[in-house]
Formats: C-alpha cells, sequence, structure tokens
C-alpha cells in the first residue's frame, strides 16, 4: 500500500493488518476460507486514512473459466424462465424451489449448490429481475450468510439442509413500525435459567414473508443481562424462530408504496418459547454480529437495486429511440442524450462496486467488506431512485399514470429505498465507520494538532506543508496499475483520495471526537468516500475489460473517464465544503434556522403581504 | 394568582401642584381632571369642546400637555386615535418655517417641544404611529420640523421592536386570571418543545377545599425525570415565584427535586479527552447516532440544572397551600403515581395562605415576603 501524503499515519495502522490476520486465524476457519489468499488491508476505510491498495486495482476474477462456463450453463434456465412471458403473474415458492433459487449459496454438504459470493450473485441476477419475488429470496439468502457465518455446527445441520431446498424459508424481522424511545427495540426476550428457554414477546413490522410456507424468521430482540443492571446490561440477541412455534403469528399486510405483490407483513411474537440453540452467536451481543448481518443484506440488497436501475435505463433507452417528437426522435436531443449517459455511468458504478465488494470477499480471507458493502447500496439505492425520477421528466405527464413503467420504477425505487436502513443512517454509517478507522490510525497526530503549544516541531512542519485542497500533492502513481488509457481517470481518483484525507484530517484536527456530531459533515464524507469507491471500482473493471478485449470495451474506458471526472469534480466540491467551515458552507446558517422551525414547529414567516403599522 | 401591578397614577391630579416648574403658566380650568365620566368618549368630547371653544384656541399647549398627562385616567395612553386627537388641535400651516434660519433655529419651540413630548409618550407606551400621523406633522410643522425627525426615527425603530418578543401576547392581555396564567405557562414552557399545559379543576378531588383551577405545566422529559427519582429524596413545592406578562404579575410555583449531583459530575466535560479519535462508536441498525458526551447513552435534559431538578411549574387560582396539595394529588392521578411514594415538602419564599377563606378574610396574608424560607411537610399519602 502506499500513502496518499505524508501526514499523521502512525504505527498503530501498520500494525492493522497483522490484528486483521490474527483474529481471523482465532475463528475455525473452514477449508473453503483457508483456499483464500491471506488478508488485505480493508480498501475503503484505507481511503479515509489517504492509503491506498494498488494491487486491488486489478478487478478480481474469483470465478475459475471451467467453473463460469457451468454456471453460466446452468443460469440459462432461469434466465428463460424469468425472462418469457410466464402464463401466471404469481410465482409460487414451488416454482422457485424447482428452478433451485433457495439454495445457491448453501454449500453442497446440505445440497445446495455452494456458490460462493460473487457466484450466488451472479445466480441471482435472473430472478432479481422480478422485484416483488427476489425481495423474499434475498432475505432467504442473508440469513443463509449469516448461518454459515456465526451459526453453531449444530444449527447449521439442523436448519441449512431445509433451507437450502426451500422446505424452510428464510426472513429477516428486524425493523419495527415505532422503535421505543431508549431501547432498540419493542421486541424483548427473557432468559428463565431454571427451564433454559428464552420468551419472547413483541412484533416486527415490513417482513417479508411467504404465507403458507414453513419460514425462519431471524428475529432481533432486546434483552437484559442477567447480572447486569441497566443501561450497561442491555443488548440484543439473534434469535432463529420457527414460524410453526406456538405463539408466532403472521399480521396484516402493509399496503406499501411499492413492490407491492410482495407479501410484506407483520409478525407477531406472543410468548414464544426458544431454546438456547436457537441463538445465533452469543446472547446480548447482537450488535457484534449485526456487521456480518449488514453486509450481506446491504450486498444483497445491492443488487436488487441494481436490477431494477438497468431495467429502467433499458426502458428509457427504448422509449427514446421509438419516440419522435415534433419530427425530432428523442434520442436525439442533447438533454435526454446527456440523461441517458449519467443513467449509464451510474448502472456500470453499481455494477462495478457489487462485484468488485463480492469479490474481495471472496478472494481474500475474512476480507472486511463492511464500509465496501455499505458504499455499494448507498450509491446504488440513491442512485436508482434519481434515474427513477429523472425518467419521469423525459416520458412526460403519462409517465406517473398507474401501471406505467416509470411509476411502478419509481414506486419500487422509492420503496427500496426506505425499507430497511434509510439512506441518512446509511450514509452516517459510512462516515463513522471510516472516521472510527481513520482516528485509530491517526490519534497520534491529531492530538499533537489540537495541542500546538506543546507540539511545536508538529505545528511548524505543518506550515511548511505546502499541500492544498485545490492542488493536493499526491505520489500514489495509480495509473502504473491501470490501462494507459485510463490514466486521467487514476488521476482523478489519486487527487480524491489525498483530498478525503486531508478533510478527514481537518474534521478531527477542528472537532476532536466531537466530529461524530457533525452530522453534516459527515454526511459529505459519505458521499466522498462513496464516490472514491465508485471511481474505483469502475477504473478496474474497465482496465480488465479493454486489456482482455471484451466487447464494447472502448466504450468502457468512456464510461469509467466520465465517472472519474464527475465524480472528482464532485469530491472537491464537498472537500472544499468541509475544509471552509460551517460558517463559510452555510451549514451555520441552516443550523440556526432550524431552531426557529423547531420553535415555531414549523414554517414560522408570516403572509408575505402582512402590514406591520 | 395575579396582582394587579399596574400602579394608577394619582387619581385626582393637579396640575400645578405636579409640576412645581411650571408656576408661570397661566391659570387654567383643567377639565380632565373635573371630569365625572372617564372614557375615551368623553376624553375626545372635551378636546373637541376645547377646539370648538374659540377660533384662537388660546393656550392649546398647555392644554395637549394636561390632557396627556390625565391619558391614564380614561385608559386611553394606548390609543393612537386620541394622540391624533390631541395633534389635530395644533394649528395647520402657522408652525411651518420659511427660511433656513427659521428651520435651524427650531421655530415656534415651545410647540414644536410639546409634540415631541407627546411622541414620546407614545414611544413609551409603544403606541405606534400611522401615515396620517405623518401628513397632520406635516402640515403643522413643515418638513423641518423637529417633530417630524422624531416621527420619522420612531418610524424607523418602532416596526423593529414591534415584534421582537419571542414570545409575543395578545394586544390588549386577557384580563381572565386563568388566560393569563395560561400564557404566562406556556412562555416558561417553551424551553421544553413537548411540554404540556393542563388545566385542571379542584372539584376533581373529593377532599380539595379551594374550588379553583390549576395550571399545571409538565413535559414527558420531566414525567420520565420524575419516574426515576428515588423514593427516598424528597421533592420540594417551592414558591411563589414571580413571572411578568406586560403589566400584570402571576405567580407561580416549582415543584423541583435537589439536583442528582451524581449524575451530573458523570457528565462533566472536563473528565473527556476530547482530543482522543481513536474510539468513535458505530450503531447499527438506524440507531441514534453518537453523541460525545452520552458514552453510556445518558444525556442531560435542560430540566437538571446545577441547583435543582425541576419536575413541573404550575399556577392555581388562589395559589394556597390547598391548592398546591391539589395539584399534588392531580399529577398522581394523571400518570404520574410515582409521586405518591415520594414525600413532598412544601418551601416558601414569602407566607402563604394555606386556604382560600384565609384569604378572603384578609386575616393573616402579609404583604411583603420576608424571605424566611419555611419548610413544611406534608403527607401526600393521607389522601
Amino acid at each position: 500500500s502506499t500513502k496518499a501524503t505524508s501526514s499523521s499515519l502512525d504505527s498503530q495502522h501498520q500494525d492493522a493488518a497483522t490484528t486483521e490476520g490474527g483474529r481471523a486465524e482465532s475463528v475455525e476457519e473452514s477449508p473453503e476460507q483457508q483456499r483464500k489468499l491471506p488478508t488485505r488491508e480493508p480498501l475503503a476505510k484505507n481511503f479515509f486514512i489517504g492509503v491506498v491498495d494498488k494491487e486491488l486495482l486489478a478487478y478480481p476474477e474469483v470465478i475459475p473459466r471451467d467453473e463460469m462456463a457451468q454456471l453460466e450453463n446452468s443460469l440459462l434456465p432461469l434466465k428463460n424462465y424469468f425472462v418469457e412471458p410466464r402464463e401466471t403473474e404469481e410465482t409460487s415458492p414451488e416454482t422457485l424451489r424447482q428452478l433451485g433459487l433457495y439454495g445457491l449459496n448453501v454449500s453442497t454438504d446440505y445440497e445446495g449448490k455452494g456458490y460462493g459470493w460473487s457466484a450466488s450473485l451472479m445466480a441471482s441476477e435472473p430472478d432479481s429481475t422480478d422485484i416483488n419475488v427476489t425481495l423474499g429470496l434475498q432475505t432467504h439468502r442473508v440469513v443463509v450468510d449469516l448461518l454459515k457465518e456465526v451459526g453453531t455446527p449444530l444449527q447449521q445441520q439442523r436448519y441449512l439442509q431445509d433451507l437450502a431446498t426451500g422446505k424452510l424459508i428464510g426472513t429477516e424481522a428486524i425493523y419495527e413500525i415505532s422503535p421505543p424511545e431508549e431501547d432498540y427495540f419493542n421486541t424483548t426476550a427473557e432468559l428463565f435459567p431454571e427451564y433454559g428457554k428464552w420468551q419472547l414477546n413483541g412484533e416486527k413490522s415490513f417482513v417479508i414473508c411467504t404465507p403458507g410456507e414453513r419460514q425462519l424468521f431471524l428475529v432481533l430482540a432486546q434483552t437484559q443481562q442477567p447480572n447486569v443492571p441497566g443501561v450497561l446490561g442491555r443488548g440484543t440477541t439473534i434469535f432463529l424462530v420457527d414460524s410453526q412455534q406456538e405463539g408466532v403469528r403472521l399480521g396484516e399486510k402493509h399496503a406499501t408504496f411499492g413492490c407491492r405483490k410482495a407479501e410484506i407483513r407483520r409478525v407477531h411474537f406472543e410468548g414464544v418459547k426458544l431454546g438456547e440453540d436457537q441463538v445465533v452467536g452469543l446472547p446480548h451481543d447482537g450488535n457484534r454480529y449485526s456487521e456480518q448481518l449488514v453486509r450481506s443484506s446491504r450486498l444483497r440488497g445491492s443488487l436488487v437495486g441494481l436490477s431494477l436501475a438497468k431495467k429502467l435505463l433499458n426502458e428509457l433507452a427504448q422509449y427514446t429511440v421509438n419516440t419522435t417528437q415534433c419530427g425530432v426522435q428523442l434520442q436525439d436531443l442533447e438533454l435526454t442524450r446527456i440523461h441517458m449517459s449519467r443513467a449509464m455511468c451510474s448502472v456500470y458504478a453499481m455494477e462495478s462496486m457489487l462485484y468488485l465488494t463480492a469479490g474481495l470477499l471472496d478472494e481474500f480471507r475474512a476480507q472486511d467488506v463492511t464500509l465496501e458493502s455499505a458504499i455499494t447500496k448507498y450509491f446504488t439505492l440513491r442512485q436508482v431512485y434519481a434515474i427513477a425520477s429523472q425518467n419521469l421528466g423525459v416520458v412526460g405527464p403519462k409517465s406517473l399514470l398507474s401501471g406505467e413503467t416509470t411509476e411502478l420504477g419509481l414506486r419500487d425505487a422509492a420503496q427500496l429505498c426506505t425499507q430497511g436502513e434509510s439512506l441518512d443512517t446509511l450514509g452516517m454509517f459510512i462516515a463513522l465507520t471510516g472516521l472510527q478507522h481513520a482516528g485509530q490510525a491517526m490519534n497520534t497526530g491529531v492530538r499533537k494538532s489540537r495541542n500546538p503549544l506543546f507540539n511545536p516541531g508538529h505545528i511548524f512542519g505543518k506550515f511548511l506543508d505546502n499541500n492544498s485542497i485545490d492542488n493536493p500533492k499526491t505520489k500514489m502513481q495509480l495509473s502504473e496499475h491501470v490501462h494507459p488509457s485510463l490514466e486521467a481517470a487514476a488521476q482523478c481518483i489519486e487527487l480524491s483520495v489525498a483530498r478525503l484525507q486531508m478533510a478527514v484530517e481537518l474534521m478531527f484536527t477542528k472537532h476532536g471526537n466531537a466530529v461524530v456530531e457533525r452530522q453534516s459533515e459527515m454526511q459529505r464524507l459519505a458521499e466522498v468516500g462513496t464516490l472514491i469507491y465508485a471511481m474505483w471500482a469502475s477504473v478496474a473493471r474497465a482496465s480488465r475489460s479493454y486489456c482482455i478485449g471484451l466487447p464494447l470495451a472502448d466504450h468502457e474506458l468512456l464510461t469509467a473517464t466520465a465517472i472519474c471526472s464527475e465524480g472528482r469534480d464532485r469530491v472537491r466540491t464537498l472537500c472544499t465544503e468541509i475544509y471552509g467551515g460551517h460558517f463559510v458552507n452555510n451549514d451555520n446558517n441552516l443550523v440556526r434556522l432550524s431552531k426557529q422551525v423547531a420553535k415555531s414547529k414549523g414554517y414560522f414567516a408570516v403572509h408575505p403581504l402582512t402590514f406591520n403599522f | 394568582a395575579t396582582d394587579e401591578g399596574n400602579p394608577k397614577q394619582n387619581p385626582n391630579p393637579n396640575p400645578r401642584a405636579q409640576k412645581p416648574g411650571t408656576k408661570n403658566l397661566p391659570a387654567l380650568r383643567n377639565p380632565f381632571a373635573a371630569a365625572q365620566d372617564r372614557t375615551k368618549n368623553s376624553y375626545l368630547t372635551m378636546v373637541e369642546i376645547f377646539q370648538e371653544r374659540d377660533v384662537h384656541r388660546r393656550n392649546h399647549v398647555e392644554f395637549i400637555y394636561a390632557a396627556l398627562k390625565n391619558m391614564a385616567d380614561f385608559g386611553v395612553e394606548r390609543d393612537l386615535e386620541v394622540y391624533k386627537a390631541l395633534i389635530n388641535v395644533m394649528p395647520k400651516g402657522k408652525f411651518i418655517p420659511t427660511n433656513m434660519f427659521q428651520a435651524e433655529f427650531m421655530h415656534y419651540p415651545k410647540q414644536q417641544q410639546c409634540i415631541i413630548d407627546l411622541l414620546e409618550q407614545m414611544e413609551d407606551c409603544g403606541v405606534m404611529p400611522d401615515h396620517e400621523m405623518e401628513a397632520m406633522l406635516l402640515n403643522v410643522f413643515g418638513r423641518q420640523g423637529h417633530p417630524l425627525r422624531k416621527y420619522w426615527r420612531m418610524m424607523y425603530w418602532m416596526p423593529k421592536f414591534k415584534n421582537l418578543s419571542p414570545w409575543p401576547l395578545p394586544d390588549p392581555v386577557p384580563d381572565d386570571t386563568l388566560e393569563m396564567a395560561k400564557l404566562a405557562l406556556e412562555r416558561m414552557c417553551t424551553v421544553d418543545l413537548r411540554s404540556k399545559i393542563t388545566v385542571f379543576e379542584t372539584s376533581e378531588l373529593k377532599d380539595a377545599i379551594d374550588d379553583t383551577w390549576i395550571v399545571s405545566g409538565m413535559s414527558p422529559e420531566q414525567e420520565k425525570l420524575l419516574r426515576e427519582h428515588s423514593r427516598q429524596k424528597a421533592l420540594y413545592i417551592e414558591g411563589p415565584f414571580h413571572i411578568w406578562l406586560r403589566n400584570r404579575r402571576i405567580n407561580y410555583f416549582t415543584l423541583r427535586a435537589d439536583a442528582d449531583s451524581e449524575f451530573l459530575s458523570e457528565l462533566d466535560e472536563r473528565q473527556l479527552d476530547e482530543d482522543d479519535v481513536s474510539h468513535i462508536e458505530v450503531p447499527f441498525f438506524g440507531r441514534a447516532p453518537p453523541r460525545r458526551h452520552n458514552q453510556l447513552g445518558k444525556l442531560r435534559s435542560v430540566h437538571q440544572q446545577d441547583d435543582g431538578t425541576i419536575m413541573a411549574i404550575c399556577a392555581t387560582g388562589t395559589s394556597t397551600k390547598d391548592s398546591l396539595l391539589s395539584w399534588i394529588r392531580l399529577l398522581e392521578a394523571n400518570g404520574n403515581p410515582s409521586i405518591g411514594e415520594v414525600p413532598v415538602l412544601f418551601r416558601f419564599t414569602s407566607e402563604v395562605p394555606a386556604k382560600a377563606e384565609e384569604i378572603e378574610g384578609g386575616a393573616s396574608v402579609p404583604a411583603t415576603s420576608d424571605n424566611s424560607s419555611q419548610d413544611e411537610h406534608i403527607s401526600s399519602r393521607q389522601k
């Protein structure tokens, strides 16, 4: 890895890789894990400290050639099923079982297909074109992913086979309509040590159900550690709840805005008795396993967004080619063309990010892709919504008539954006994760910068440093690792990474650990991190495609170049805003204004025509 | 809960006695002091009579001064129409300077000063002039007149000040004490936007002696603090404190607990190392983003002050101990059951009557506070 600028990195960061490796060894490794390459330092997290791993500009080829051919062959029937018009609208679970869609990511020991991350994402592409079907399948796969990673051998034996064949359909039950004021969840579980049983009470909302089938709910519940009173003892525990257990009841279906054919329901749990073997991981420690859980659900959720975005782009292209207004084809209008190309760039970046992240997971042992998966979802959902709403303008007034594809697309995009975590919290997550990583690496330097009188040498060095946000100095030489045609694009990434690192350092120096309260700046940081990863993934992919001569690779080069130059400018704007501080970038005005808005409980200005005297 | 805090001016003013410096003024019958019916109409009638008495309007400056002084008695000191009627007494055109020297050396100084004083009184009473008054002043003194300059300055500043209060009051403020008490409590409760103002009637309780109303202000945050308050530590009803709404005073009481010093010291920012950025927490599942000060999930609420925790505030119709006792019982009955298990003490800064009859009897109501705080036990379990 290469440092972006010669700044406040200390030895802690150098040790990071070894500790990562150490952690991985302590966990018992499956043979599958051992075949992988040794762990690398996290890619996106390191952007925040201005470090890049140039080796990772080689887009991962994790599925070997022969397996790829097999995979493509076995996907043919799936593609045919989902592309060709069907007699019945509804796809029954039985059909999905026959297509083998439930067992994609279950290992072959349990009668699954045994696909890794990349392969199972690829294999779920056909079904992801039908958003109502795929929601249920993706959440099923997330449950399988979690069981594979943190489930005990007993749990794996008990559930994985049924999950693989589709006799049992997994689904997450995490979110609630109105979370409590103080706790994580309203759903609580209590342990009765004398029976060794848990009792679960509460209700979960937005659960994607398959009525009439046996289901396995993955429930997060609030629990209290027995010996620790008060706030300290509060924790969450992950339970596996079989729908056939006593006390589990499917509630009413939510009337959702989009994805209306998916069964999104409430689920009630009334005094459900659970054995200790139904706890995933350690009790009260659900937050730790949440990392694996959200990683998987973010990746698989991104795939749904990607498919929707592709579909929207294809439909838009069709429409512009086929429509002529006043003797001009829509596709010839510059505005439409720019819009279409923007959508193309977004989709390209989404796809590159998704498979780069999955590739990292497949290629390296216990690779940390927490941030990468969050970024992928953040970028995908924001862009898919942008594409969906932009399309309305191109198609015009009829775009929102009920039943139009544009209308359905907008509804589904909006639904995806709101389902589960909101985009704002996801942004916060990205920024905080980056800052957490950067904080560990930069701590010493930040402490010196914040106490200038005690560290005159450090400050003097800073004065001599003539690095500026407009013109950062970089010596990463990324262009050596990509095709020469992408030199300019690689330069964009370099500048952006350097700017991000400078912005992070400035934020730490300015706010210390109160940085976690500067949400507006963090939102900018999240966008910067996201853009850089998008640029990185696109350049890596385009370079690979061009080098091996894939069809239309020259246009991929163009796409990647476009993504990078647009990304560089946006990163520069955002970092300049962070550098300017809240008086220059208008945040201060907005924050002040919000106080009055809250006091007046809404709009406070009087009517414009009011007289005072 | 309220006292009339507006000290009325001398009901029978004698202009000569009040203003020793104006001895040289010619003797003038003051119609305002002699008037029986003190209303706006009679006031305006007197101005009209003066205008029609003779064509020279002799002594009009003295008349205007006398009229200004007696405005409060007629209750017209905030009435723009009356001020205009007084300006209208001045002859038009006569005082307009015709050359530069007149303009510079305050042409007709006594008359000009009189109208400046009138405008000053308007400003003190918060009466904003209008454009018609500008026209009247122009007709009397011309563009160079000093009253006009005063007027223009007033029209610059007064509109800016008019709506500057963050707690606007209705104009005029209502006469009803209950409405005033509600306004006062609403104003004080703006510290916590979730606060709710409730009006209780003591008749809801069967053993309340006073039959009156209680306006109580409390927020969910305070309810929570009360729930978590230790059953062993006493709560205090303190007061009466005063709040002024324009010219009326409202007495109110607080339900207070001693500050939780242990909790506050945990939040002491000096113990935190702001420079340490190596332990930033990342929340999962859309939880509240972390703050640096509540590492244990604790956050200081605005009600937890260094000198005590305010649980609720109230104003009652009679400000008696009995009505305050009823307040505690009503709070207990309305969603705060824990208050029944906590000892509640009275701690007054001035003497407070036990029940309403004592006030009516006028037997033992001391007018001034003696500042000796007295603690008195009430058992809230005695119901």
